[in-house]
C-alpha cells in the first residue's frame, strides 16, 4: 500500500497531472473518432515524446488507453459505427437507445459504468500486481518462453473468428517474420536484411503499428465504399432515471468481473469480454426481448467490461512484460523506447515510475468521468468532421509520424508496404492484433528459447520437466488441438437480435 | 585431472539434438508462414464465397495504395507540404468513391493545404522535427 501512496505523490505532481489530462483528453478524442485508436495514437506519439520524462510519457499513454475506452462508446451510441473494436457490442443496443430518445441515459450509463469498472479494476490491478511480481520472480527463460507460446496461441485462436483461425495464424507468423528482421540480439548475425543496410536495425514496431492501423485501416474502409452514417442528436436529460440506475449497477459489476481477468489473459484485449458480457446480460435480463431494441443492460455491462479489461491488460504487461492486446504491444514498445523492460525487476528498480503510472489511472478515471459526462457535446462535434477529410488527415499525420521516427523516407515506404499487407489480411478476415504481438514478443520469445536451451546445454526436455513451463505449454497445446476457445462471433450476436 | 576433463569433453560431442543457431528460428517461422499462407490461399480459392473483388471501391483502394507507395519519392522531391496535401486529396477522393467534381477537389486541396501547413509548423517549430 505504501507503494501506491508514493505513486500518488508522483501522479499528483502538477507536471504529471498535466500530461495525464493531455492523455485522457487525447484518448477520448481518438476513441470518439472512428479510424483512429489508442494503438495508433501511442505509436504516433512515441517519436515526439522521446525527450520527455518517461514517467510523464507513460502516464500520458496510459491515459490514452483508458480514454479511448470511454470515447469509443460515444461513437457507438450516436453513430452506430463503433469508435473502437472494444465498443462494437455497445453499438447494438446503445444506438437503439439513442433512436428511442434515450441517448443521454445511454451515454451516462456507459460513462458511469466505465468509471465504476475502471476504478474497481484499477484496485484489482493494485492488489494483483505485487502478487504477480512475486510469482514472476520464479520465472526462468523456459517459463517465459512457454508463457509467450501460450500468448501466441491464445491471441490467434481467440481472435480468429468466423472460421478464420488459419488467417489468424498467418497474421501471427507475419509478425514473427517481421520481428526477426535485422541483427540478431544474441549473436550479432544479420537476418533477412537482403544486404539492405536500412534493414539492419530491424523493423521498428512504431512503423508497423502506423502501417497496420493507419494505412491498413484506411485502405480497408475505402475498399468498402462510401458509408452513409449520420449522427443522432443527444435529446433530453443526461440523467438516468431511478429505474435505469437499478438496471445498470449489476451489469457494471458483472462486466467488471468479466473484463478484468479476461483482459489479464492473453486473449487479445477487450473484444471478447464485451461480447461475453452482452451474452450474460441477455440471459440474466428480466426482459430479454428488449435486447437489440435498446436495453440499458446491454450498454452498461459491455462498457464496464471494456474498461475493466484495459486495467486487466496492464497486469501481465507491467509484471511480466507480456502484452495481451495490440495497444499493450505498442505500450511495451513505449517502455522499451525509454530503455525500460516491464517485468518484476521494473517494480524493484523503478517503483516510482510503475506506481506513479498505476496511481495516475485512478486520477485519470476521475478526469474521464468529468470529461465524458458534462462535456459530451464537445466530443459529438468531433463526429461532424467530414469522413474524407478525417481519413486524409489521419494519413497525413501518420506519414509525418512515421517520418519523424528516423527522418527516413524508407520508413514511409515500409509504412505503405505494411499497410498494404494489413489490408490484405483484413480482406481474408484475419485479425490484426497477432501481427503486433508476434512482432514485439517474437524476438523476446526466441531469446528466451535460446537462453533456456543454452542453460540446459541443448536439452529440449527443459521445457517439459519444469512444472510451470510444462503446464503452460500443455494449456497452449490443448488450445491448439481442441480449439476450446470458441469465439461467439459478431455475426451470431447480430442474428440473435 | 584436467586431462581427464578435457578428454571427457571430447568424448561427449554436442548432443545430437536439434541445436538452435541464430538462423533456426527465422527459418522455421518463414517456412510455417509460407505453408500457412499457401494453405489459406488454397482454402480461399476453394470456397470463393466473398466474390467482391474488383468494383469501384477496390479500384479506389488500389489507387490510394499506389499513392502511398509513391509518397516518399514525392516528399523527397517536393517537400512535406506539397506531398501531404496531395496525399490528403487522394485519400479524400478515394473515400468519396466517385469521380469527383473539380470544385470538390479544389475544396479538398485547400483544406488539405491548410491542415498540412498547420501540422508542418506545429511539428517543425513546436516539436523541433525537421521536415523536408
Amino acid at each position: 500500500m505504501g507503494d501506491l501512496w508514493n505513486g500518488f505523490a508522483v501522479a499528483l505532481q502538477p507536471f504529471n497531472l498535466m500530461w495525464g489530462l493531455a492523455g485522457v483528453t487525447l484518448g477520448t478524442a481518438v476513441g470518439v473518432l472512428p479510424g483512429i485508436g489508442p494503438a495508433l495514437t501511442v505509436a504516433l506519439l512515441l517519436p515526439v515524446t522521446y525527450g520527455l520524462d518517461p514517467t510523464a510519457a507513460l502516464i500520458m499513454f496510459a491515459g490514452i488507453y483508458y480514454g479511448a475506452m470511454y470515447g469509443g462508446s460515444t461513437t457507438s451510441i450516436l453513430l452506430n459505427t463503433p469508435g473502437e473494436s472494444a465498443t462494437i457490442v455497445t453499438a447494438i443496443d446503445g444506438h437503439q437507445m439513442a433512436r428511442n430518445g434515450r441517448a443521454g441515459a445511454a451515454l451516462a450509463t456507459a460513462a458511469i459504468g466505465s468509471f465504476v469498472a475502471g476504478t474497481l479494476a484499477t484496485i484489482a490491478l493494485t492488489l494483483a500486481a505485487p502478487v504477480m511480481v512475486r510469482l514472476a520472480l520464479a520465472f526462468g527463460s523456459a517459463e517465459y518462453f512457454a508463457l509467450m507460446v501460450l500468448a501466441f496461441v491464445m491471441v490467434t485462436t481467440v481472435l480468429g473468428g468466423r472460421g478464420a483461425r488459419l488467417a489468424g495464424w498467418v497474421s501471427l507468423m507475419l509478425g514473427l517474420v517481421l520481428g526477426s528482421v535485422g541483427i540478431d540480439g544474441l549473436s550479432g548475425q544479420a537476418r533477412f536484411t537482403f544486404g539492405i543496410p536500412y534493414l539492419l536495425d530491424g523493423i521498428d514496431p512504431v512503423i508497423v503499428a502506423i502501417g497496420l492501423f493507419a494505412v491498413g485501416e484506411t485502405l480497408w474502409m475505402v475498399s468498402r465504399g462510401p458509408g452513409h452514417d449520420h449522427v443522432l442528436p443527444v435529446h433530453g436529460s443526461m440523467w438516468m432515471t431511478g429505474e435505469e440506475w437499478r438496471r445498470s449497477w449489476k451489469p457494471w459489476l458483472r462486466g467488471t468481473a468479466l473484463g478484468f481477468p479476461m483482459g489479464a489473459l492473453p486473449a487479445g484485449g477487450a473484444e471478447l469480454p464485451t461480447l461475453m458480457s452482452y451474452a450474460i446480460e441477455k440471459r440474466l435480463a428480466a426482459k430479454p426481448e428488449e435486447f437489440g431494441h435498446g436495453a440499458i443492460e446491454a450498454v452498461a455491462g459491455p462498457e464496464a467490461a471494456n474498461n475493466a479489461s484495459a486495467a486487466g491488460t496492464l497486469v501481465p504487461l507491467l509484471t511480466l512484460g507480456l502484452p495481451t492486446s495490440a495497444t499493450a504491444a505498442v505500450l511495451l514498445a513505449a517502455f522499451q523506447q525509454f530503455g525500460l523492460q516491464p517485468g518484476p525487476l521494473l517494480f524493484e528498480h523503478e517503483p516510482k515510475l510503475v506506481w506513479g503510472v498505476i496511481a495516475s489511472l485512478y486520477v485519470g478515471n476521475a478526469m474521464l468521468l468529468v470529461l465524458n459526462l458534462p462535456l459530451v457535446g464537445l466530443w459529438v462535434k468531433l463526429l461532424s468532421i467530414p469522413r474524407p477529410w478525417l481519413y486524409g488527415g489521419i494519413l497525413v499525420v501518420a506519414s509525418l509520424g512515421a517520418f519523424s521516427v528516423h527522418r527516413s523516407a524508407g520508413d514511409l515506404l515500409l509504412v505503405a508496404l505494411v499497410g498494404i499487407m494489413g489490408f490484405g489480411l483484413r480482406r481474408v478476415g484475419a485479425p490484426i492484433a497477432p501481427v503486433m504481438i508476434g512482432l514485439i514478443l517474437g524476438p523476446a520469445a526466441e531469446q528466451h528459447l535460446r537462453r533456456a536451451l543454452s542453460i540446459s546445454q541443448g536439452d529440449w526436455s527443459v521445457f517439459v520437466t519444469r512444472p510451470l513451463s510444462a503446464a503452460l505449454l500443455a494449456v497452449a497445446a490443448a488450445i491448439v488441438v481442441f480449439g476450446i476457445t470458441r469465439r461467439p462471433t459478431l455475426q451470431s450476436t447480430h442474428e440473435t437480435q | 585431472m584436467l586431462q581427464r576433463l578435457a578428454a571427457a569433453e571430447l568424448d561427449t560431442p554436442p548432443r545430437d539434438t536439434l541445436s538452435v543457431t541464430p538462423t533456426t528460428v527465422p527459418t522455421v517461422t518463414v517456412a510455417i508462414f509460407g505453408l500457412l499462407t499457401a494453405a489459406l490461399a488454397v482454402a480461399r480459392a476453394r470456397d470463393r464465397t466473398p466474390a467482391v473483388a474488383g468494383g469501384p471501391a477496390m479500384r479506389m483502394a488500389a489507387m490510394l495504395a499506389l499513392a502511398l507507395l509513391l509518397q516518399p519519392v514525392v516528399m523527397m522531391a517536393a517537400g512535406f507540404i506539397i506531398s501531404s496535401t496531395l496525399l490528403f486529396v487522394v485519400t479524400a477522393t478515394a473515400w468519396r468513391g466517385v469521380r469527383p467534381l473539380t470544385t470538390v477537389i479544389a475544396r479538398d486541396a485547400i483544406v488539405g493545404a491548410v491542415f498540412t501547413t498547420l501540422i508542418y509548423f506545429i511539428f517543425s517549430a513546436g516539436l523541433g522535427v525537421s521536415l523536408p
